[in-house]
């Protein structure tokens, strides 16, 4: 007998509210998609789960930016894969975005024209700037943690967005906690610092760990030209939710700048530029189909 | 006190027993000790003086809002200014008024005279050349102050030391006998200085003083019997006020954009709040939440003090006083960030006000396009809730990187090929081998614009900048430029690079 695919839904949004204290309000109806069914169906909640905090990680390794315990000086992949989620909120929820980032400098480290590719509309993202010492010390961390916790907390954002790199499982429970109370869809944002040492970050309350790289760009249309944005997506831990890695890719068909149309793809492995460019026909591999694609 | 002056050191004030000696100021250190061997004598702080005097300022807000410093230039003359027009009833009247602000400055450390007359002029004088009663204060009742003032040397018209000599060597003694003198001689002799003065003294000029801050229209104040310590009690009181500011402002359809918070203590610190609002508002349980927040973060009273029962005493609090600073109409209509959403549009102004509140207003923002094509000036942050800028648009023709650096950081780039990108770069300690890459976008100066570098001529040739985006062999993509066109470069000065931005 065949399984009602939205029965099956509805009965993991249930076990997910009572996995959540049993407030008996099923939260996990109220998701974000990320508009890709294989990953959508994979998740329990259908898509991203509001009412909770998600964990992205930033995967180019420990290497890449400086030693400060601050963060902000993320990579440029994880910002456009967080982008373009908070894209995809602000469209679905039709409310604006929250990004906590720390004060780095006189000038925005995020830059509008560059979110606006992903899908995020500039206008309608609210900066929250915090101040950081020279030091570093934990008033920015306590500091960006009540920022968080007061986004998370009202009822009109769509989404919050947080460049936070010192997390302890109280304060991670606190932010979780304030997000079921609220209702809010919140992303932390992190580097991957567990691999330095070899041992894996620790945990956190978060409802999902993610951790994104960046792939080499889908087939260019010339040769030698960066081709689509393409990330490596691993899913490292879900609640009620098995890890998994998918290879995702931003396919932004739209030719009318204006308004952007673009939505996460899953890669096929035969558009993998390894393969003979003539062995396939492109309309045939071409995985966005748009009447196929969720767009939230 | 001392401080040298005219290349001697001489006495710039003395105390009240030290006066009783027959010190004086402006007699020279080597006079002073020689009348009184044992003077103990300290370096004068005539900017530490300024700050006392300021802080006493800020203190008197209890009596009235409007109160300024004055006379610091002429040292020990210095002395408060208070317009006390309307606030006497608050405290029973006139003498009970000056009564209390003797007695509390007593308190705290300060010995004061008060002088309370119909102008400026002749309540300078009254405050320190009248004959003080038990309360040491001097009352001119209205109209009598010209009649009060005759009597009174000349020295109470504010005047400068050689213009008091001519006028003692001219037999003038007191106020009473300039007065009488036809003003055109006067004049003559002194410039204009002292008939201005005494027009001003009598009230026959208006004599401007400016506030140390504007007297708020929206303020309200209350003092309490027994003065408050529980923090709870201090919010409490706080919020009555806060109702009843909020009523009046509802009446005439106002709202707070900027709050005013004063705590006076027992111990005479004066605690100052602010809260700001992000459009005008009379809820005053979003305000309240504002000052709750501030009240909260106030210090604690040191308990590590000598003696920290009087530490506690001292921080009590007796008088609080609220002021709308800046209050705006309010618009009926409120913006809506978003089309189509039935929440309640408030709750995002909350969230913004709570969040500046903390951080401060420039750092809760949102983005506004400039019509530019240079990269770094597209963006510029704008106050978050400063209504919409829908019609902005930001889809570049190239693709942009969602993070720009602060400012371009130089990379050691190889580039064999002129006008093409590099194979590979180093940036941060890590090599870069360049897999794919598309470019170059020519951005260039905007000459209008005058560089920021000052230098003209060069800054103008070196900022025409190429633009390309690359990928590394891993898939990571960078936005690099290099500065300056390919031929004005020789074989030995080569071309910079710099990245800019990271894409996604």
């Amino acid at each position: 007998m065949p399984a009602d695919p939205q029965l099956l839904q509805r009965l993991r949004s249930r076990i997910a509210a009572i996995e959540r204290g049993g407030s008996g309000t099923p939260h996990g109806d109220d998701c974000l998609p990320l508009g890709v069914s294989e990953i959508d169906e994979h998740l329990p909640w259908g898509g991203l789960a509001a009412g909770a905090v998600h964990e992205i990680l930033d995967g180019d390794g420990p290497t890449s930016n400086s030693t400060t315990k601050i963060g902000g000086a993320l990579n440029g992949a994880v910002t456009a894969f967080a982008a373009a989620l908070a894209g995809k909120a602000q469209r679905a929820r039709a409310r604006p975005i929250v990004w906590i980032a720390p004060r780095t400098g006189p000038r925005e480290s995020l830059y509008a024209p560059g979110l606006a590719g992903f899908g995020l509309d500039p206008t309608d993202l609210i900066a929250v700037r915090i101040p950081t010492s020279p030091q570093g010390g934990g008033d920015f961390a306590a500091t960006a943690l009540w920022a968080m916790e007061e986004a998370l907390r009202a009822p009109t954002v769509g989404l919050v967005c947080a460049e936070i790199e010192d997390m302890s499982l109280t304060a991670s429970r606190r932010l979780q906690l304030a997000a079921e109370t609220g209702g809010g869809l919140g992303l932390l944002l992190r580097r991957d610092t567990g691999n330095a040492s070899g041992a894996a970050l620790p945990p956190t309350a978060s409802i999902s760990r993610w951790r994104i790289a960046a792939l080499p760009g889908g087939p260019p249309e010339y040769a030698n030209l960066p081709g689509a944005t393409r990330w490596q997506a691993e899913l490292l831990r879900a609640r009620g939710g098995r890890p998994r890695s998918w290879q995702l890719e931003w396919s932004d068909d739209g030719q009318d700048k204006s308004q952007t149309t673009g939505g996460f793809a899953l890669v096929s492995p035969l558009r993998n530029r390894s393969l003979p460019a003539d062995s396939q026909g492109p309309t045939e591999t071409a995985t966005p189909v748009p009447g196929q694609r969720r767009i939230a | 006190m001392a401080m040298p002056e005219g290349g001697a050191i001489r006495l710039s004030a003395v105390t009240l027993a030290a006066q009783k000696a027959g010190l004086s100021p402006g007699q020279t250190l080597a006079d002073a000790r020689a009348l009184t061997p044992d003077v103990a004598v300290h370096d004068a702080d005539p900017s530490g003086d300024a700050t006392t005097l300021e802080r006493i300022a800020g203190w008197c807000g209890r009596y009235t809002p409007w109160t300024a410093p004055s006379g610091l230039e002429t040292g020990g003359a210095a002395g408060l200014w208070l317009d006390v027009s309307g606030c006497a009833h608050l405290f029973g009247g006139e003498a009970p008024m000056l009564d209390d602000m003797t007695t509390r400055l007593a308190a705290i450390g300060y010995t004061a005279r008060a002088g309370l007359a119909d102008t400026a002029g002749a309540a300078w004088a009254a405050a320190r050349f009248g004959k003080p009663g038990r309360a040491r204060c001097v009352i001119f009742a209205p109209g009598e102050h010209a009649a009060r003032l005759a009597p009174f040397p000349n020295e109470a018209l504010r005047l400068s030391a050689d213009i008091l000599d001519g006028l003692e060597r001219l037999g003038l003694r007191n106020v009473g006998d300039l007065a009488a003198l036809p003003r055109a001689g006067l004049a003559r002799r002194f410039g204009e200085l002292p008939s201005r003065r005494l027009d001003q003294a009598l009230g026959r000029v208006d004599e401007p003083i400016s506030p140390r801050a504007p007297a708020p229209v929206w303020r309200l104040r209350t003092a309490f019997a027994e003065a408050l310590g529980r923090e709870e009690h201090i919010a409490a009181a706080a919020r009555n006020l806060l109702e009843a500011l909020c009523n009046r402002l509802a009446r005439a359809e106002r709202g707070v954009r900027r709050l005013e918070l004063c705590l006076y203590r027992v111990g005479g610190r004066v605690d100052t709040m602010m809260a700001g609002t992000s459009r005008a508002s009379h809820d005053p349980d979003h305000l309240m939440r504002l000052l709750a927040e501030q009240l909260e973060r106030l210090p604690e009273p040191p308990t590590s003090a000598p003696d920290p029962l009087s530490a506690a005493a001292e921080a009590m609090v007796e008088t609080l006083t609220l002021a709308a600073v800046v209050t705006e109409p309010l618009r009926a209509v409120q913006t809506r960030l978003t089309g189509g959403h039935d929440d309640d549009p408030a709750a995002l102004e909350r969230l913004v006000d709570r969040l500046a509140g903390r951080l401060g207003s420039d750092n809760v923002m949102r983005f506004r396009a400039r019509d530019t094509h240079l990269p770094e000036r597209v963006q510029e942050g704008a106050p978050a809730l400063a209504g919409s800028a829908a019609t902005s648009t930001w889809q570049p023709p190239q693709p942009r990187p969602p993070r720009l650096l602060a400012r371009p950081e130089p990379v050691e780039a190889i580039a064999p090929v002129p006008d093409d990108p590099p194979v590979l770069f180093r940036w941060r300690g890590r090599t870069h081998r360049i897999a794919r890459a598309e470019g170059p976008e020519r951005i260039e100066p905007e000459w209008w614009r005058q560089p920021e570098t000052g230098n003209n001529t060069t800054a103008l040739d070196a900022d025409t900048r190429d633009y390309y985006r690359v990928e590394d062999e891993d898939g990571r993509r960078f936005w690099l430029y290099r500065e300056g066109l390919y031929d004005r470069h020789s074989a030995d000065t080569p071309p910079r690079w710099f990245l800019h931005g990271l894409f996604g």
